[in-house]
C-alpha cells in the first residue's frame, strides 16, 4: 500500500480501481494491498488511517524522486515535471529498490526507458541519454585512483611509449549508443530549439573519466580508439592495441588525430598506471 | 560467544562523550575540508552514502573526504538499510561492507534504527515501526546478536519517528526499547525529536518517555527540526531543531548526564554556519548543564568551545 503510485487512497478501494492494465508488471507486482491488515493499526479521527500511511507513501515516493531527479538531471530537463513523475512511478512499479542505498534505485533507468513506448516516441534518444547518465554516476562512485598525468606520459620516448602497458582507471567506463547525447551533457541541460535536430540516429562512442580532482569527462570516440582502449585494457601495449584496431581505422588522418586524443584521455583521468 | 565481550557495553563509560557535532552532508564537504571548523567536535555520517555502489570496491569521494575528516576529528557510522526489525534475512553483503567502511574509518561506534525499512528484498528507505510485542523483542535481540557477530563491536540503536503504531503492542515504546538493550547488548541513540514528533503523533507525554529510559542505555543524542502538518508531525530535518525539542534537550542532560550529541539537518541543506549556530545552541545547553553540576562533572568534556562559548542568552536562546 505504501508503495502504491496511484496513493493510498486508491491503494484502498483496490488494484483493479485505476490499474494501468497494458503494463503487467503493474498486477503482477499488486498482490497487495490487502486492505484486512489495516486492522493491526491504530488511528484517531483526527489523524486517520489513510493520513498516517500518506506519509509513508509520500515519504517513498519523494525520497526517490528526488534522488533520481539528482541523478538523472539531463533527463529531468528533457521532460515535463508531469512526465518525470509519471516516469519514476512507472520506473518503480517494475524495478522497486532492492538497494540499501537509494542513491542505487536508478541502475535500471536507461533499460527501463528503452521499453516505455510512449517515452521512446516522443525522446528516442532518452535511453541513450540514461545510460550517459548513469554511467557518470558509476564513475564517480567508482574507487579513486591517482591517475597518471599528461606529463607522465610525455617522459616517455616513442619506443617506450610504444611498448608500455596503460591500466585502466577502475572508473573509466566506455559506452556505446545512438544517439549524440554529449551534446547536452556538454550544454548541462536539454535545450529543444539547439538539441532536437541534433539527435540524429547513429552510432556514437564515449569514454567517461574521472580526474583526480574529482571532475567527471565525457569524451567522444571513434570505433578505432574504442578498441584501442579495449585491447589496452586486456593488457596489451600500446602499439599492440592501436596494431589491433588498424583494420577499423576510416582513413589516415583518423590515426593522426589519434594522439591527440590520447593525450586528452590520459590528461582525463582514464589511465591510473603506466608500466614499460 | 564472541557477544558476551559487549555485556558491559552498555555501561555509559563504553561511549565517551564526544561533545557537539553534525551529520556531516555532501554540501558541506568542501567547507568542512577547507577549514576544519573548531565549533565541531565531531561528525556522524550516513553509512550507505560512503559505501560507494553495490557492484563496486570501496573507494568514492565521499569516503576519501570522510577519510580526511577522520584525521582530525571523531566520526560515527549512522546507518539507515540495517533493517533490524524485518523478517527478511539479514544482508549479509551489506553487513560486510559496513565492517570493511568501519575498518577504513575506526568510526567511535556503528548506529542504525529500531525500525524496518522493507520486505522480500525491496527497500523503501524509510524506516517503519516496529510492533511492541515480546515476539518482536526476542525476533529483534537474536539479529542484533548476529550483528554485532558480524560486525565485532556492539551496536547503537536509535528510536524512529512514526506515524503509524500497532494493536497488538503490548508495552509502551519507552519499556520495549529499555528492555531491548537489557536483553540484546545494544544501546541507544536516544533522537529527542523523534520523541517529540511520535509523542504528538501518538499522543503520549514525551517527557515521561525520557523519564522512563534506564540512564545507562544511552549513548548519543540527536536533534533535528521536523514540519507541522496541522494535526500531525513528519520528522523532515529540514529545520531548526524547534523549541519544544531544545526544552526537552535540557531535560535529557538533567536526566542522562553530558553525552555525545548531534544536529542532523537532511532536507533544504542550509549553510554549515547555520549548522554550527544550532551546534552552538546545543554546546550552550550541555555547558549550562555542567557548570550546574561542576561538582559532579569535573573532568567531563563539554566540547572544544567550553571556554569561549556564548551564554544561552546571548545565542538568543531564550
Amino acid at each position: 500500500m505504501l508503495t502504491e503510485p496511484r496513493g493510498v487512497s486508491e491503494a484502498l478501494q483496490g488494484r483493479a480501481a485505476n490499474a494501468k492494465l497494458f503494463m503487467p508488471s503493474y498486477l503482477k507486482r499488486f498482490k497487495e494491498p490487502r486492505p484486512g491488515c489495516l486492522s493491526a493499526l491504530e488511528f484517531t479521527d483526527e489523524f486517520n488511517i489513510n493520513q498516517r500511511l500518506d506519509v509513508y507513501a509520500e515519504g517513498y515516493y519523494s525520497r526517490i524522486h528526488d534522488c533520481l531527479a539528482d541523478d538523472f538531471k539531463l533527463i529531468k530537463s528533457v521532460l515535463s515535471e508531469d512526465e518525470f513523475r509519471e516516469l519514476v512511478s512507472d520506473y518503480l512499479v517494475e524495478h522497486p529498490s532492492k538497494f540499501t542505498s537509494v542513491g542505487e534505485v536508478g541502475r535500471f533507468l536507461p533499460e527501463f526507458l528503452k521499453k516505455n513506448q510512449y517515452l521512446k516516441n516522443k525522446y528516442s534518444f532518452l535511453s541513450a541519454l540514461a545510460l550517459l547518465e548513469w554511467s557518470l554516476i558509476e564513475c564517480f562512485y567508482s574507487p579513486n585512483e591517482s591517475p597518471i598525468s599528461l606529463s607522465d606520459a610525455m617522459t616517455l620516448g616513442s619506443e617506450e611509449l610504444t611498448n608500455s602497458n596503460f591500466s585502466i582507471s577502475a572508473g573509466t567506463r566506455i559506452i556505446t549508443v545512438k544517439y549524440p547525447v554529449h551534446l547536452i551533457w556538454n550544454d548541462g541541460e536539454w535545450q529543444e530549439n539547439i538539441h532536437a535536430s541534433q539527435m540524429k540516429s547513429g552510432q556514437y562512442f564515449y569514454c567517461i573519466s574521472k580526474t583526480a580532482q574529482y571532475r567527471l569527462n565525457v569524451l567522444p570516440c571513434t570505433l578505432f580508439s574504442v578498441e584501442v582502449l579495449k585491447a589496452l585494457k586486456f593488457g596489451k601495449t600500446l602499439g599492440e592495441s592501436i596494431d589491433t584496431a588498424i583494420p577499423l581505422l576510416t582513413d589516415e588522418s583518423e590515426l593522426q588525430s589519434f594522439m591527440t586524443s590520447f593525450a586528452d584521455w590520459t590528461s582525463s583521468g582514464v589511465f591510473s598506471k603506466i608500466s614499460c | 560467544m564472541q557477544v558476551k565481550s559487549f555485556e558491559n557495553a552498555t555501561q555509559r563509560s563504553v561511549y565517551k562523550n564526544l561533545g557537539v557535532g553534525v551529520g556531516l552532508r555532501i554540501p558541506h564537504y568542501n567547507f568542512v575540508l577547507e577549514n576544519n571548523p573548531q565549533t565541531m567536535d565531531w561528525y556522524e555520517i550516513i553509512s550507505e552514502n560512503y559505501m560507494g555502489l553495490s557492484q563496486g570496491k570501496l573507494g568514492s569521494r565521499p569516503l576519501a573526504v570522510a577519510e580526511e575528516i577522520r584525521k582530525s576529528k571523531p566520526l560515527v557510522m549512522h546507518g539507515v538499510s540495517l533493517s533490524i526489525g524485518s523478517v527478511d534475512a539479514l544482508n549479509k553483503t551489506y553487513l560486510v561492507r559496513l565492517k570493511e567502511l568501519a575498518e577504513r574509518l575506526q568510526p567511535e561506534w556503528i548506529s542504525d534504527h529500531i525500525c524496518w525499512t522493507g520486505v522480500e528484498g525491496e527497500n523503501l528507505h524509510d524506516l517503519l515501526p516496529l510492533p511492541y510485542t515480546q515476539e518482536c523483542l526476542n525476533h529483534l535481540c537474536s539479529r542484533i546478536q548476529q550483528v554485532q557477530e558480524i560486525l565485532g563491536r556492539p551496536l547503537v540503536l536509535e528510536n524512529v519517528s512514526s506515524y503509524l503504531t500497532y494493536k497488538h503492542s503490548c508495552m509502551t515504546e519507552w519499556d520495549f526499547l529499555n528492555s531491548l538493550c537489557k536483553a540484546s547488548g545494544c544501546s541507544l541513540l536516544l533522537d529527542l525529536n523523534n520523541i517529540y514528533v511520535s509523542s504528538v503523533n501518538h499522543n503520549f507525554d514525551a517527557e515521561l518517555f525520557l523519564n522512563s529510559m534506564d540512564p545507562q542505555y544511552i549513548a548519543q543524542f540527536h536533534l533535528a527540526g521536523h514540519s507541522n502538518k496541522g494535526n500531525h508531525l513528519v520528522d523532515t530535518h529540514d529545520n531548526h531543531v524547534c523549541p519544544e525539542v531544545w526544552e526537552l534537550y535540557q531535560k535529557a542532560l538533567n536526566r542522562f548526564g553530558p553525552i555525545s550529541t548531534l544536529v542532523e539537518w537532511d532536507d533544504r541543506i542550509p549553510e554549515f554556519q547555520v549548522l554550527e549556530k544550532e551546534a552552538q545552541l546545543a554546546r550552550g545547553y550541555l555547558n549550562q548543564y555542567l557548570m550546574e553540576n561542576k561538582n559532579e562533572h569535573s573532568n567531563t568534556f563539554a566540547g572544544s568551545q567550553i571556554s569561549r562559548t556564548p551564554t544561552l542568552d546571548e545565542m538568543g536562546a531564550h
